[in-house]
């Protein structure tokens, strides 16, 4: 009987954790997807007639300069943290993904709260294909190619050292508290403890000590 | 190499409008595009001008005209203001191949 109860809790547990990756997989997919296609319509919305540079206006050939600037600055920023190829090409996909549901909300909100549907049903419509929109997509991508930059080095490093340093403060105080109240721990007298240490590979290491 | 590949891509993107076929102008397309840059019949909306390209306002100018043309050779029953019925035309994008273009112009001038 208690070996059901245990498999019974096992195989639960390991089902909602399948299905919560899943989950994640699926909202990482989808807002991938949605960033890609934020991208492409960016483009199909200058090229809109296929006129090639008649299509083009004043805002566009500022926004072209614009990415392309800022991929330049992305590059550069990758050759230093030296990335490799897959997550700098997710990082602005997936910023534009999430941006454009929140665009996509906001818009959506608007809409739906005005008090005339009929008419809120043609604005948004006509919201869809107008050049409100391309702005819109626009800024987006712009913001996600200037916010999607990876670590600086300098502060990776310093958050690495910092890490240590919690790390060895932490393995000589008890596994409760936070790390500013640890000065207190000491006060504590014949209490057993259980210390955790840290590897440089990043394994937390758990013993119980008894202290005087 | 990588600067023969973007003279290449530039050449291509330049001369892409005198290989394009000719194609007949969609009046809803069109209109769509007037309603587009204008916010009413006599105000242009922010920053019109830097973001309407060459095709957008040549299409924009051929709703217009179309629109002026049809009020007067109707012995001028239609409304003046171009931009309503305009709105009215590109808020039809949607039922585009159901109607033709006359139909388009009388409707929105029945309705205004």
């Amino acid at each position: 009987m208690e070996g059901i109860k245990r498999f019974l809790f096992v195989s639960d547990w390991l089902l909602s954790r399948i299905v919560r990756k899943l989950f994640d997989f699926t909202i990482h997919v989808a807002l991938l997807i949605v960033g890609f296609s934020t991208f492409w319509i960016s483009i199909r919305l200058i090229f809109e007639y296929g006129e090639g540079l008649s299509d083009i206006s004043r805002l566009e050939w500022w926004f072209c300069g614009l990415s392309l600037l800022l991929l330049w600055r992305y590059r550069r920023q990758l050759d230093e943290t030296e990335n490799s190829e897959w997550p700098a090409i997710r990082a602005p996909l997936l910023l534009a993904g999430k941006l454009s549901f929140i665009l996509c909300f906001i818009v959506l909100f608007a809409f739906s709260v005005s008090v005339d549907h009929e008419s809120s049903y043609v604005a948004l419509n006509t919201f869809f294909v107008g050049s409100d929109f391309q702005l819109s997509i626009m800024s987006i991508v712009l913001a996600s190619l200037y916010l999607s930059s990876p670590e600086h080095p300098t502060s990776q490093r310093l958050m690495e050292s910092g890490e240590n340093k919690n790390a060895s403060a932490f393995a000589g105080a008890g596994q409760s508290g936070s790390v500013s109240d640890r000065p207190t721990q000491p006060e504590v007298r014949s209490e057993a403890k259980s210390v955790a240490k840290v590897h440089p590979n990043g394994d937390i290491e758990f013993s119980e000590s008894r202290t005087v | 190499m990588k600067y023969l590949l973007l003279i290449c891509l530039s050449v291509i993107v330049a001369f892409m409008p005198s290989i394009a076929k000719a194609k007949s102008l969609s009046l809803v397309q069109s209109c769509a595009e007037l309603v587009d840059i204008y916010e009413s019949r006599d105000e242009k909306k922010f920053l019109a001008s830097q973001r309407t390209s060459l095709s957008e306002s040549f299409r924009a100018g051929y709703c217009r005209g179309v629109l002026e043309q049809h009020r007067a050779s109707n012995n001028r029953h239609c409304s003046s203001d171009w931009y309503k019925r305009a709105k009215f035309i590109a808020a039809l994008r949607n039922h585009e191949d159901r109607f033709s273009d006359s139909v388009l112009l009388k409707k929105s001038c029945d309705e205004y």
